[in-house]
């Protein structure tokens, strides 16, 4: 069942529950929207936009973390998750929610979030998560789906954390209605209406089987592409940064020769020098095999481990390369 | 395992001076009644503290219980600082991790152990293994390369371990006055050697062109490459493989190996590097 309620209604419960825990919202920031803390400032929150500029990932894993203390985590509330990101979790817990060694800072994270995801009504101009089979609105990893139709947002429960949400709601707002069947209608024809446009954006990148054929046909047959494309590559690590399912990191032990304390700082791939051992040697020391690497890695190596494609297609690699570097163009460029 | 992150801290009880750029350091749990507990062939993260991290695995037997040996070779940051240190200094341990060697499979088997330099290190711990437990293994032949007779690791122990009935070869690149051995690169030796292809294990530890040549010959001897057993090095760095340092094709070095059969990794492009 999806409540309706009203704006207004909406946003004094928000402010409400930043009294007791950290809620972030997508706000707009001069040409895209970002996660922010919601400040006495609901009625700011842009809804139903395309990606944030940042991902899911960074409430999950830290840029810094303490790791050799005892894990704790507050809780925290996440309205305007996308399906990206949200499909980009599927990965990470499969890392640090593993068998054999879970994670306890990021399970105390995981646990401790309350994900409301939103539909995508609009789209940038390097989203492609439908070439990968998700769709630009949440259908996993969120306990809530909230979307805003004209002054209203239609709020359901898609978890038990997120029913449990929704009771609360319901307990403390007197004038909420179940979502009306016109709402639901608008809804269903925003979906229909932004797929359809997604699909027709997308119809020249190739699909993941493709894409991991063509990267496993060029390792030694198409240096020159790879070595193209990396021409423009400064090893500034964006890629990594911006993306939702990149989860590389590196432990640093504190100047501290009394106590043994351990930092976990995010790390990529793309930095000279990441695989490198004490001797010297180093896999991925030639600047083209780096660039190549994050694609065999995405398309290939993660499938295989993990069964998850570590690629969600939301496009902040190609936004965010200060070398102008397209994931896609490149992908292309490999065409067997 | 609670802690995945926080070290057990051990104390250096002696350091060995093994070659000239090459310590063995004996360590022991601060903690009373805490025992090491490891397969050989799998590693520890070894902690400094305040400066850093690196991983080795273990060159004592798992036998032993009480103590544990590393043999540390001054290649980087840390093993550098390592061999600064004085009997008694503090460190970290975190482990074991990763797969070690399939003693299983090589039940009733010849072995061959085919080792470089400080690659001996992990090799030292599986002899060890193989000669207290003798009588399940057939034949078993140490063939050992290092750059001079003076690089040489474990000088005194190779006595006893012909005693114990391991047939030792061992070659040196550029001999002495006194080397009475074999000269030249370590493959020489698998020349000197007669193997029943059927039923022989190889297991190969050393730098990557040593690795990668040492392989070459044990094909070209005729052992199958699932029979051949590589101890990877790479940057293993969180030993959970989360931390994606030591990747290798879809594998983790430090979760999926150190040790890998050759036949399942023979095809990345990465595997000599």
């Amino acid at each position: 069942m999806s409540l309706s309620i009203d704006i207004k209604d909406w946003n004094s419960l928000l402010n409400k529950l930043t009294k007791k825990h950290l809620v972030y919202a997508p706000f707009a920031e001069q040409k895209f929207t970002d996660f922010k803390l919601i400040d006495n400032n609901p009625e700011e929150i842009v809804y139903n936009n395309a990606k944030t500029l940042t991902s899911l990932k960074h409430f999950l894993f830290l840029l810094k973390e303490k790791v050799t203390d005892t894990p704790s985590a507050g809780k925290i509330i996440v309205i305007g998750a996308k399906s990206c990101d949200l499909a980009a979790l599927d990965l990470y817990d499969s890392v640090f929610l593993d068998e054999d060694y879970p994670d306890p800072f990021y399970r105390a994270r995981r646990e401790n979030m309350l994900i409301i995801g939103t539909d995508c009504y609009k789209l940038d101009k390097t989203c492609h998560c439908m070439t990968y089979n998700i769709n630009p609105y949440p259908e996993k990893n969120c306990d809530l789906i909230a979307n805003r139709i004209s002054n209203r947002i239609i709020i359901s429960g898609t978890s038990i954390k997120g029913e449990e949400f929704l009771e609360y709601i319901k307990k403390e707002l007197n004038n909420i209605k179940e979502a009306s069947g016109s709402e639901n209608q608008k809804m269903k024809r925003q979906r229909d209406s932004i797929s359809k446009k997604l699909k027709k954006m997308i119809r020249n990148i190739p699909d993941e089987t493709k894409t991991a054929e063509w990267i496993k046909y060029s390792i030694d047959r198409k240096d020159n592409i790879w070595k193209k494309y990396a021409s423009t590559c400064v090893s500034c690590g964006a890629c990594v940064t911006g993306c939702p399912t990149c989860h590389c990191f590196l432990l640093i032990d504190l100047p501290n020769t009394k106590k043994i304390e351990k930092i976990r700082t995010q790390d990529a791939c793309q930095y000279p020098g990441f695989e490198e051992v004490a001797a010297g040697v180093d896999p991925l020391e030639k600047h083209f095999i780096r660039f190549r690497n994050r694609y065999v890695c995405k398309y290939i190596n993660r499938p295989q481990k993990y069964n998850h494609l570590a690629c969600t297609g939301c496009g902040r690699c190609t936004d965010t390369c200060i070398g102008k570097i397209d994931k896609n163009e490149v992908i292309k460029a490999l065409k067997k | 395992m609670k802690d995945l992150y926080k070290p057990i801290e051990v104390k250096v009880e002696q350091i060995k001076n093994e070659s000239p750029g090459i310590k063995s350091y004996i360590l022991k749990p601060q903690k009373p009644n805490t025992e090491f507990s490891f397969e050989t062939g799998q590693f520890i993260e070894l902690t400094l503290p305040g400066f850093g991290e690196a991983p080795f695995t273990p060159s004592s037997s798992p036998f032993n219980k009480k103590k544990m040996e590393v043999t540390v070779m001054d290649a980087g940051y840390v093993t550098s600082r390592l061999h600064k240190l004085k009997k008694g200094a503090k460190l970290g341990v975190r482990g074991p991790y990763g797969v070690g060697y399939p003693l299983k499979e090589f039940e009733g088997k010849d072995i061959i152990i085919l080792g470089g330099g400080v690659g001996l290190a992990p090799l030292r711990s599986l002899l060890l293994s193989l000669i207290a437990e003798k009588k399940k293994y057939g034949k078993i032949m140490l063939c050992y390369g290092a750059k001079t007779p003076k690089d040489i690791i474990y000088k005194s122990q190779f006595q006893a371990w012909k005693r114990s009935g391991v047939k030792i070869l061992r070659s040196v690149d550029k001999k002495d006055g006194s080397w009475k051995e074999t000269t030249g690169v370590v493959t020489v030796l698998l020349d000197k050697i007669k193997i029943n292809k059927k039923n022989t294990i190889a297991v190969v530890c050393g730098p990557p062109i040593m690795m990668k040549f040492g392989t070459l010959k044990c094909l070209k001897i005729g052992v199958p490459d699932r029979s051949i057993y590589l101890s990877m090095e790479r940057n293993m760095s969180c030993g959970l493989g989360k931390c994606g340092h030591c990747a290798f094709g879809p594998y983790f070095v430090c979760k999926d190996g150190p040790v890998f059969q050759y036949s399942k990794v023979k095809n990345f492009p990465d595997v000599w590097e």
